[in-house]
């Protein structure tokens, strides 16, 4: 009796602690709020599922932070950055080759009768933006507006675009939307098309290079099979339960 | 203000600003300490309040990179009091925010971590610092200086002020009437209460200044008192100090005269005036001895040492005696050293017996000296003259029997034996001189005449290189003296003198009278005083060095050479004169002369007696035939003797009867007393002596004639001989001549 216990504590020992065997626990955090962070959390879910080799753990921090966090190696990666803008800063960190998400920066109003299709058609409205939107912060400010609205939340944005307090709000387009119904802003609408479209990649500690060809693997293999649009499709649906876009 | 002004009362408040000084910074600086320990207290404090209000929002803030939130958040916090500086830097040191700045140097410094709990770890986000100054702290400080200072300058004023007019109403009043007291306390007046202008507000029984009132007036009383007790003392020491018959000096530690005593006065014939302001050096015979006292006085003070020293000293007249000083230190019950005394006691008559004691003890030691020498050659002077009668008499007979014998190399050798045999009886008569036991007749002799014979006998013995020459004083008494000893003596001397002169010089003789001669004999020591007649021998000699001076008159002292001298001559010369009651002076300077002084009794009513020729042998040949077939009884324990007396006088046709026995002789003489005609005894014998058995012989036939013969008695002489009744006094050795003539005398008076 006392033979058999033995053996099987041995084998329990053995198989919960070869390498070959375990998986690796990767935390990746993501710098953005919902909804992208929900976006990102199902995309990487699923990628987690396909990938036995490695366990994701994702969580959102602070914009920076997370990214500061990733590149001093105590969390694994980071969703997502574009590679180019933080490569100087953060070298520790390695894109995968496969961007699954592209980020939209629109213009929402409610006057949708006024096409803007770029930063410099903002010049004589008075226009607001979110601290901490890098791109959209400078981009209205070179736009030189009538008057520039520098908020904290996108649903202080959306408040003030409510209230007619600004004629055009700068914010990424899910996070607009998201807004739209965290303040019942029923007026106010996404002007198409974005003024900006930029490719996100998924960052990892370089000490992961390794696992960048899973992740290109596993990833591609998510948009060929439009698991990524599926699950992008599902978020928008239901920020928008009452409006139709696209 | 001016009573104020006293030195106390500005010490006082010298030492009152001077403490509270010293009490204000103390107390100031211990105050500003807590104040600084306080303010920092305090600063950890609100640095500590923001660890605890502020760094949960700044961590926060820095998790999230707000860095608009941070720099908000130090602003505020710079506007805290004392807080000039914050910054927040990450895990990396780089600069995040910062807000104010460090210009100043007083600061705290504190880091404090800002930390993030993340996935259950405390994850570093970098370091808050915050920099407060102390400035605050410091003016705070100032502050405190100054208002203590000022306030304390204030109060140290007010109190001083105060003390000093309480000091002066309560003490410093008091102590100027206690200083006028005291100046007016004279030590010859009996002394005035004190007593002090207080009221019960400002007075305490007993207290301090009462206690030193009734303490100056209490020693006023006993110093008042201790004077007079003090001129009671004094006038008692002075009247015993007068009264010490030794003269009593008391010094200073210079040993300048303090006081003297009468008898120091009448000893040195100073007053006190004159002794003022000197030092005993003046009183010292010999001024150097002033320092060598000095030195002893102060060994002995520092052994307490009373020293007792003969010394010394010189009057005011400049005379001088001897004393006997007792000297030493004068100290006080503490052992302190004052001064010195010495107490002089004049041992003038005391050395003055001392010496002549000397001089006595010198003289009796000469005395018995000279007796036992003299005792020592009679006695041996006897047994000589025994054996040299013998020798003599033998020697003689010999010559008589070998004269017309035809044996004439044996009569020379008789006549050599006859000659030695001689000069062995004349050293003996030498030795008797000098023990003055020999024969002498003393007779007037006058010494003018005796010196020109000296001297015509002397002259052909000296070299033509002396010069001889007289000093003859006119009228020049007589004296009493043997006069073949006299010549003997001045013989010797100008002999001695001759020999002294080594060839050269000048010999004098001088002759005067002296009414007053005070001196000391050169040879019985004895003290010679009165009037003599000088005979002084002179030379211009070696003179006679003082180790040989001593022993000159000794026998057999002579510095002559083997053969040159007997060592008697002034051994003789010493004999003779004390013989007849004559001394002898010696004055010698070495390489320059000697003088022999001879002191001799005078006489008056001069009579110069005839010396009588001495009788030929022929004559008493003559003489002597009438005289034979007459029956002698010779007497002498010495049987050699004896047996010569018998065989001479048989053979002169004497009838002689002999005995070694004086017992003997009287029971023969008792027997047949009528059929002796003489009776020739020797005086030494050892059975009876011959004076005691020539009184037993005249009691048995008082007209029997006896002939007294001596080699040496103390006891017996030529007078003492005649007056028992002998009919000759002999001094053996007795030539055969002699003999013959005195038995001849005898038998025909």
């Amino acid at each position: 009796m006392e033979t058999k216990s033995i053996f099987f504590t041995l084998f329990l020992f053995f198989t919960f602690n070869n390498p070959c065997s375990a998986s690796t626990v990767l935390h990746i955090s993501t710098g953005f709020t919902a909804p992208v962070s929900d976006f990102y959390r199902n995309v990487l879910a699923e990628a987690d599922k396909r990938m036995d080799e490695i366990s994701i753990k994702f969580e959102a921090l602070p914009a920076e932070r997370s990214l500061v966090l990733a590149n001093q190696g105590i969390n694994d990666g980071e969703c997502c950055r574009i590679p180019a803008v933080i490569a100087s800063e953060y070298r520790n960190l390695e894109p995968v080759d496969i961007s699954f998400f592209k980020a939209k920066f629109s213009a929402f109003s409610k006057n949708q009768n006024i096409k803007i299709s770029a930063f410099k058609d903002l010049k004589p409205y008075s226009v607001g933006t979110v601290k901490g939107w890098k791109i959209a912060v400078i981009k209205v400010n070179e736009a030189k507006p009538r008057e520039v609205h520098i908020v904290t939340t996108p649903d202080q944005l959306f408040q003030m675009l409510q209230q007619d307090r600004i004629d055009y709000g700068i914010v990424g387009y899910l996070s607009g939307l998201q807004s739209i119904l965290n303040v019942h802003a029923t007026d106010v609408r996404a002007i198409e098309p974005p003024l900006i479209e930029k490719q996100l990649y998924l960052v990892l500690h370089k000490k992961h290079n390794a696992l960048i060809p899973l992740f290109n693997k596993t990833l591609s293999e998510m948009i060929e099979d439009g698991s990524i649009e599926k699950i992008y499709n599902e978020l928008v649906q239901s920020l928008t339960p009452n409006i139709m876009s696209n | 203000m001016k009573r104020f002004k006293g030195k106390i009362s500005k010490l006082l408040v010298l030492y009152i600003v001077l403490f509270s000084s010293v009490v204000t910074l103390v107390l100031t600086a211990i105050q500003l300490r807590i104040d600084y320990n306080q303010g920092v207290s305090n600063l950890h404090q609100h640095i500590n309040q923001i660890e605890l209000t502020n760094i949960a929002s700044i961590t926060q803030s820095v998790w999230t990179i707000d860095n608009p939130s941070i720099q908000i958040q130090l602003d505020g916090l710079i506007r805290i009091r004392d807080i000039i500086f914050v910054e927040i830097k990450n895990e990396d040191g780089k600069l995040i925010a910062s807000s104010g700045n460090t210009s100043t140097q007083n600061t705290i410094e504190r880091q404090m971590p800002i930390v993030h709990l993340y996935r259950n770890k405390k994850t570093p986000l970098g370091t808050l610092t915050v920099i407060a100054t102390k400035d605050y702290i410091y003016q705070q400080m100032i502050d405190t200086v100054i208002t203590i200072m000022v306030s304390q300058a204030i109060k140290t004023f007010l109190v001083s002020i105060f003390i000093l007019v309480l000091f002066y109403y309560l003490v410093t009043r008091h102590l100027q009437k206690i200083s006028e007291h005291s100046d007016k306390i004279e030590l010859t007046k009996k002394p005035i209460k004190l007593k002090l202008d207080r009221n019960k507000y400002n007075s305490i029984e007993n207290d301090e200044l009462e206690i030193v009132i009734n303490s100056i007036n209490k020693m006023s009383n006993n110093v008042y008192q201790t004077y007079i007790d003090l001129i009671e003392k004094d006038a008692k020491f002075g009247a015993i100090f007068d009264s010490l018959s030794d003269a009593v000096v008391i010094t200073d530690i210079n040993r300048k005269i303090i006081q003297v005593n009468h008898a120091f006065n009448e000893e040195f014939g100073y007053s006190n005036k004159e002794l003022k302001n000197n030092t005993t050096q003046i009183i010292y015979a010999n001024p150097d001895e002033f320092l060598t006292q000095g030195k002893k006085r102060y060994n002995a003070k520092t052994k307490n040492e009373i020293s007792v020293y003969e010394i010394e000293y010189r009057r005011k007249d400049g005379s001088t005696f001897p004393s006997e000083t007792m000297g030493g230190a004068i100290k006080l019950p503490d052992g302190s050293h004052i001064g010195y005394i010495g107490i002089i006691r004049d041992i003038t008559a005391r050395k003055l017996a001392e010496a002549e004691t000397a001089q006595l003890q010198e003289q009796i030691q000469q005395s018995h000296k000279m007796e036992a020498i003299g005792q020592l050659t009679g006695g041996i002077a006897h047994d000589f003259n025994n054996i040299l009668s013998s020798i003599l008499g033998y020697a003689e007979l010999s010559k008589d029997v070998l004269r017309n014998s035809g044996e004439e190399k044996l009569l020379k050798y008789i006549n050599n034996i006859d000659s030695a045999g001689k000069r062995a009886r004349d050293l003996v008569a030498q030795l008797l001189t000098f023990s003055r036991s020999g024969s002498s007749k003393p007779q007037q002799i006058d010494l003018e005449a005796l010196i020109n014979d000296v001297i015509s006998l002397i002259t052909p013995t000296m070299p033509s290189s002396i010069k001889l020459t007289k000093e003859i004083a006119p009228d020049t008494p007589h004296v009493l003296m043997d006069d073949t000893q006299m010549h003997q003596i001045l013989m010797n001397l100008c002999i001695n003198a001759r020999d002294a002169m080594d060839n050269h010089g000048q010999l004098t003789i001088k002759l005067s009278h002296e009414n007053n001669v005070d001196g000391s004999c050169s040879s019985c020591k004895n003290h010679i005083q009165g009037q003599y007649v000088k005979l002084t021998v002179e030379d211009t000699g070696t003179g006679i060095q003082q180790n040989i001076l001593e022993k000159i008159f000794d026998p057999f002292t002579t510095t002559k050479g083997i053969g040159k001298g007997t060592g008697m001559g002034l051994s003789v010369v010493h004999g003779i004169l004390h013989k007849h009651n004559s001394h002898i002076i010696v004055d010698t300077v070495t390489d320059k002369g000697t003088c022999f002084h001879l002191l001799i009794p005078p006489i008056e009513n001069t009579v110069i007696k005839q010396t009588i020729p001495a009788t030929t042998d022929t004559e008493t040949r003559t003489l002597l035939n009438d005289s034979k077939n007459k029956r002698i009884l010779v007497v002498d324990d010495e049987a050699s003797v004896t047996e010569f007396m018998q065989d001479f006088l048989q053979s002169q046709h004497y009838i002689v009867t002999t005995t070694t026995s004086s017992k003997q002789a009287i029971e023969l003489f008792r027997n047949a007393n009528t059929e002796f005609d003489l009776v020739i005894t020797d005086q030494t014998m050892p059975e009876m002596t011959g004076d005691k058995l020539v009184r037993e012989l005249l009691d048995i036939n008082p007209h029997i004639p006896v002939i007294l013969c001596s080699g040496y008695s103390e006891t017996i002489d030529e007078k003492k001989a005649l007056e028992l009744g002998c009919a000759q006094f002999l001094m053996k050795p007795i030539s055969n001549t002699a003999l013959l003539q005195a038995i001849r005398e005898t038998l025909s008076s």
